[in-house]
């Protein structure tokens, strides 16, 4: 049956500017709000990977010491964007259902409340970051201009998680499933992607193909640029870009679909 | 700026709008795969919550919507807002709407008053620069001085209407959309509101109310949208329509003989 619809109406803001400063608004909302009612604040995200770091790392080290040599550096190296994806990922899982009254109340581009998530642990991943080049001082790494070749790679990192937010958070609304499913598989995923163990732990003739996970390409990617000054291979940076573009690409077909249905389902 | 200059617009014509009703919508994907594969259709059942209404307003005015709960008034300002779109029908709004749809919607508890007026600010669409230009007339208009501060979990719930309203209304919109939410407030603060929408109204705006109070209908509407069932039954000027609204026992002032 066809039903005429005719909707005639101004546009609200499709100026960037606007979107750009509601989401940085969003982004340090959210981020006050975390750490408000705690006497360290934001120190508490460094603190956390901190001690994973330590814990597991002297503990695989005692471990797996004879065979990687400094197996803490490369260890933290790629474990920080695995947090950047992982936290990305389950902390944007529920947020229209979090912001549920909004949604429901105020007609807004929708879109910016999973991805200001992206950007909350985006600021994360910078501080660790600088972290880590203090680490780098100390132990000591030299620096080179191959580590530039971080930002396209984070770059890439962040347009797949700003998809992969929007999709989960949006399919979270229909099916609460996902984030108990997604807890799982990132779970897996982990212990799939080199982050606790450096690709050359996989037999040699595997790791060409292992490498086609845009996650192994992107911490694998740090561990070689910073460790080694060596980039990933042309194919799997392509891969693991086109992967990146894909996921935006179906997390915006998504939002598209489902975003007016958003108040009633919620 | 806000206001383009163009009078604004809200032109409804044989509107209708249909919630699915999931009487058990699958609300797990164990559900949903089980609808799919084995053929366990969950019912979906359609519930018109707007039908075949036409309403149009006239900058200037200040238009009340009246009638039972569930007669589809909070749907239809939800349409005008954009929160909601509707099944089918013509719709044009044209103007920035500012929903007052709840008091301190898109607060969040644990932040201050003023990082939420920041925050409300821009889920409403206005600039920063916007919002700091006016943040001494949005905290004076709420008498917030005192405790814009402090965390908003704190608030009473008349302070958490005073400042979202406050927000709301200084991001200067052309349609306002009034909904039930002058119900905590005391009276000198709805007569500030009164005040307040009453100049928006003069000043080219469009104010549309949703209130039990009819009181409140009587002081402030030019005329009076009566919705039974998701249509409008009966429109024209307040004070007779009221009237008939209380006569008929519409009105809990029907009942218990008082505000």
């Amino acid at each position: 049956m066809e039903t005429p619809v005719e909707v005639r109406r101004t546009p609200t803001t499709t100026r960037w500017q606007t979107w750009a400063e509601l989401l940085g608004v969003l982004t340090v909302a959210q981020l006050k709000a975390r750490y408000r009612r705690s006497l360290l604040g934001f120190l508490w995200s460094l603190i956390v990977p901190l001690f994973q770091i330590v814990v597991i790392g002297f503990v695989l080290q005692g471990l797996l010491q004879h065979r990687i040599p400094n197996y803490t550096i490369k260890f933290l190296v790629a474990l920080i964007p695995w947090t950047f994806f992982n936290d990305s990922v389950l902390t944007a899982c529920p947020t229209f259902m979090k912001f549920r009254d909004v949604v429901k109340k105020i007609y807004f581009p929708r879109w910016t409340l999973p991805v200001s998530v992206v950007g909350g642990a985006f600021v994360h991943f910078a501080l660790s970051m600088i972290i880590l080049f203090v680490v780098f001082l100390v132990v000591p790494v030299a620096f080179s201009p191959v580590f530039l070749y971080m930002i396209p790679l984070t770059l890439m990192l962040v347009v797949m998680l700003a998809g992969l937010a929007l999709s989960f958070s949006l399919l979270h609304t229909y099916y609460q499933d996902v984030e108990y499913a997604l807890t799982a598989i990132l779970r897996m995923y982990f212990f799939v992607t080199p982050v606790m163990y450096p690709l050359s732990e996989i037999p040699e003739r595997y790791q060409y193909w292992y490498m086609f996970n845009p996650m192994a390409t992107i911490c694998e990617g740090f561990r070689s640029i910073t460790l080694e000054h060596r980039l990933p291979l042309p194919e799997h940076l392509i891969f693991t870009a086109v992967f990146s573009v894909l996921c935006l690409v179906i997390g915006l077909l998504l939002f598209r679909r489902m975003s007016p249905q958003l108040p009633e389902v919620l | 700026m806000a206001t383009s200059g163009m009078p604004p617009v809200v032109d409804l014509r044989d509107l209708w709008k249909a919630y699915r009703r999931h009487h058990d919508r699958p609300a797990r994907l164990k559900d949903a795969l089980m609808a799919r594969f084995l053929g366990h259709v969950h019912q979906v059942e359609k519930t018109w919550a707007v039908r075949e209404l036409t309403m149009k307003v006239e900058p200037g005015e200040v238009v009340g919507l009246i009638g039972p709960n569930g007669c589809g008034k909070t749907t239809v300002l939800s349409l005008i807002a954009g929160v909601l779109s509707p099944t089918r029908g013509y719709l044009h709004v044209e103007g920035r709407v500012c929903p007052m749809l709840q008091a301190g919607a898109g607060f969040h508890h644990d932040l201050t008053g003023l990082e939420n007026i920041y925050l409300s600010g821009a889920m409403l669409g206005m600039r920063r620069a916007e919002i700091t230009g006016k943040l001494d007339d949005i905290v004076g208009w709420a008498e917030a001085e005192a405790w814009v501060d402090t965390p908003v979990r704190t608030f009473s719930s008349g302070m958490l209407m005073r400042l979202g309203f406050s927000v709301a209304a200084h991001m200067e919109p052309d349609i306002l959309i009034v909904d039930e939410i002058l119900a905590t407030g005391d009276e000198g603060f709805r007569a500030r509101v009164r005040r307040r929408l009453r100049e928006e109204a003069d000043a080219g705006r469009i104010v549309l109310l949703v209130s039990h109070y009819m009181e409140e209908v009587r002081l402030l509407c030019d005329r009076v949208l009566w919705m039974e069932a998701g249509t409008i039954i009966r429109r024209g000027p307040t004070a007779p329509l009221i009237e008939q609204y209380i006569s008929e026992g519409r009105s809990r002032e029907s009942n218990d003989g008082s505000l």
